[in-house]
């Protein structure tokens, strides 16, 4: 026999192929769906959105680098999932946010939202709504400020700081459903441009880096409890429009899309979606806080562990 | 990787000098050794008789000399006995397989069927004579033909209808006359497989055109594609009244009955992108699987890993001294880029094993219920209804070994609950 005697062999349990997915491509795969919102946000909040990036970013980095001196084998340096979490934060918090403010949300974000549960795949709560909700508590100037865009490269646009502060696009001046969807608003650097999400999205759930039913069931949710709330009225664009204000949209597709927090069966993904899109809505209506859909979304994480029981499996 | 395989045709391996032929190579119990050290034998002898219920015949696969009545040592292939003949490199058929110009009667149908060794190449291993009493005793049954590639490696089934069509029809037709099959379904993927299936379509079998994906070509997923009836985790020959036989079975069958010929004979496809030439060989049972790879022209590269019987649910062996046994149908060599196993990390609950068991199991759940050990709610969850095909396992993102533990706890559950 002309080899192998020489070479060791290796034996593991079949399968012996693999499909090649990885959990970080899954996550780099939501990076590069952000893409088209992130240059938007930089188009049009230009200098002041870098800086809440960077913030945010170096924040993340050094909630990594600490992470890696407690227990390396756990936490790599190489890290989608906290990158993930980076740039949702940094379209999440408004443009202009204080360096040092944003570094914080994203340590915080990392380390206590994710790290001290014990990695990703263990944590309860969507790290990056985790960090933005603890802003929001601690820093809620800072927090809230939407800065209003401007024209990409204008006189504003190497201006780093908080721009004159926009009415929240909530207080619902009226302005024209497509306009709404298509056109820019004020904001978190996230919820700019509807169509950019939409485009990002929509690439995810194509690439199948996502799955559909919690983005389907958080505007259905939505779009019921909108119906609700503007009953009797039945104008399309009463219902219609909370789907485009504030950050909904962007949560729908890049929040509830995080596989570690929603739960795994589509029906109970669908269910969770629903709840949240319902409760985003809600806290709107109800509540004084600036924007519903983060809440809304650490609320619903909170149910996560019982919707994924494997209990629920029996009888399948 | 399938497509390495050039053509569907089988090359003929040589002869080497030493077979080494196990006598348990089938379900039931080992065969009984019928020949002694130093007898002479020929080809299609008789040299194992089968023992008990689910036993099988053996018969030499050439002529020449028993030499050696041996024990095979655990992971040898070998099972627990096994016949070694020294070849004679004359391969002179035994006279009861010798051409007689003309097919045996349909009387000696049913005795040449007792003796001739044949097996389902499905994970039962089943001797399809032992099989026929049981499926002629119930009232309601149903064949279904399967003319897929059970690997996705492999061409067997390809290369044997690209050839032999008209007798592969002709055994499924005889066999379900045999035992009387009401119903009747043929699986095929169109891309190859129609001349047959409208051939048995012909003789009242339901053809049934299938996707080419794996797991589509095990034998549960026929059984329930074809007649709508969920069985999973059943061992289904032995425990239900749908009988899925494969190509292989089936030009064995038509081996016997129209030319006498008993099982010596496996198809192997020889693929991987650490061998020269992969192909489709017909090796006598009991040649060394070196021998294969030295007719593929060797290896290239380096060598990670060997893998008898499929990728998804193959062996990894080290020893290539194994022989090619009954039911040996693929011989898999991949690089050591491709062997390594990447490290498991946290589940994150994407979801992509519920989309891909094809028994729809919850893997990532039964995996939590497994770690906990308890084994009630593993049983509720259906443990056994794993056809232990690994899909959970390759579209793990995480490389979650979620195939291995089912696995080990379906084994475990099964033992406690009395099946095999």
């Amino acid at each position: 026999m002309s080899v192998p005697h020489e070479i060791p062999l290796l034996v593991t349990p079949s399968p012996h192929l693999h499909s090649g997915m990885s959990s970080d491509r899954i996550f780099l795969e939501t990076c590069v769906a952000m893409t088209p919102i992130l240059l938007v946000a930089t188009g049009f909040f230009g200098l002041a959105f870098l800086k809440s990036l960077a913030g945010v970013l170096a924040g993340t980095f050094a909630a990594a680098a600490l992470a890696r001196r407690v227990d390396p084998a756990r936490f790599p340096l190489y890290d989608p999932p906290g990158l993930v979490t980076a740039l949702v934060l940094a379209l999440t918090l408004p443009a202009g946010t204080r360096l040092i403010v944003a570094a914080l949300g994203g340590f915080l974000a990392v380390t206590a939202g994710r790290n001290l549960f014990g990695g990703t795949g263990r944590n309860l709560f969507n790290p990056a709504m985790f960090g933005y909700a603890c802003l929001l508590l601690a820093f809620p100037f800072d927090a809230t400020g939407g800065a209003a865009p401007v024209s990409p490269f204008a006189a504003g646009w190497f201006d780093p700081s908080p721009r004159a502060t926009g009415a929240t696009p909530l207080a619902g001046a009226a302005r024209g459903l497509l306009d709404l969807a298509f056109g820019l608003k004020t904001g978190s650097p996230g919820e700019v441009s509807s169509f950019m999400v939409l485009l990002g999205g929509a690439y995810l759930l194509a690439r199948r880096a996502a799955a559909w039913q919690a983005t389907a069931g958080m505007i259905l949710g939505a779009l019921c409890a909108s119906t609700l709330f503007a009953f009797p009225s039945l104008h399309p664009a009463d219902l219609l429009s909370p789907l485009f204000k504030g950050g909904l949209l962007f949560c729908a597709f890049f929040v509830a899309t995080d596989p570690v927090t929603m739960p795994v069966r589509p029906r109970m993904r669908l269910l969770a979606g629903f709840l949240a899109g319902a409760l985003t809505i809600v806290l709107r209506q109800h509540t004084s806080l600036p924007e519903g859909a983060a809440f809304a979304i650490l609320a619903v994480n909170c149910l996560t562990p019982f919707l994924d029981s494997p209990v629920h499996g029996v009888g399948r | 990787m399938r497509d390495q395989i050039p053509a569907a045709t089988a090359a003929v391996a040589p002869l080497p000098d030493r077979l080494r032929v196990p006598l348990s190579d089938h379900a039931g119990s080992p065969a009984l050794p019928c020949v002694a050290t130093g007898a002479k034998v020929l080809a299609g002898e008789t040299i194992g008789r089968a023992v008990g219920a689910l036993s099988a015949h053996v018969h030499a696969p050439t002529s020449g000399e028993v030499v050696l009545i041996g024990r095979g040592a655990a992971g040898s292939g070998l099972g627990s006995e096994y016949v070694e003949i020294a070849a004679d490199h004359f391969d002179r058929p035994h006279p009861e397989i010798a051409d007689r110009g003309e097919a045996p009667p349909e009387s000696e149908w049913e005795a040449l069927l007792e003796s001739g060794g044949i097996l389902l190449r499905d994970r039962s291993r089943a001797p399809l004579a032992a099989l026929l009493p049981r499926f002629r005793a119930l009232p309601e049954k149903t064949l279904v033909v399967s003319l897929l590639e059970r690997d996705v490696i492999g061409r067997n089934v390809e290369s044997i209808l690209a050839v032999s069509a008209e007798p592969v029809a002709r055994a499924a037709a005889a066999l379900r006359r045999l035992v009387g099959f009401p119903r009747a379904f043929v699986c095929h993927l169109g891309r190859f497989g129609t001349e047959t299936a409208e051939r048995l379509a012909g003789h009242g079998f339901l053809p049934v055109l299938l996707p080419d994906a794996y797991p589509g070509g095990l034998s549960p997923i026929l059984a329930r594609v074809a007649t709508g009836r969920d069985l999973l985790g059943r061992n289904l020959p032995f425990e239900s009244d749908i009988l899925v036989v494969c190509a292989e079975t089936l030009l064995a069958l038509a081996d016997r009955l129209f030319r006498r010929m008993p099982v010596i004979e496996s198809r192997v496809s020889v693929a991987g992108f650490g061998v020269a030439r992969p192909q489709v060989v017909r090796a006598r049972v009991g040649t060394p699987l070196s021998v294969l790879v030295d007719h593929c022209g060797g290896f290239v590269g380096s060598v990670g890993k060997i893998v008898v019987n499929g990728l998804f649910t193959g062996e990894a062996i080290t020893d290539l001294s194994r022989p090619v046994t009954k039911t040996t149908r693929s011989l898999a060599v991949l690089p050591r880029a491709a062997s390594r196993r990447a490290r498991p990390t946290p589940c994150i609950g994407c979801g992509r094993c519920l989309d891909a068991c094809p028994a729809r199991l919850e893997p990532l759940f039964l995996e939590q219920v497994i770690d906990a050990r308890d084994e009630e709610l593993a049983d509720r969850l259906r443990v056994r209804a794993c056809i232990l095909c690994g899909m959970c396992s390759y579209v793990c993102p995480a490389h979650r070994p979620l195939a291995e533990k089912i696995a080990t706890a379906r084994a475990a559950r099964g033992r406690a609950g009395g099946i095999a």
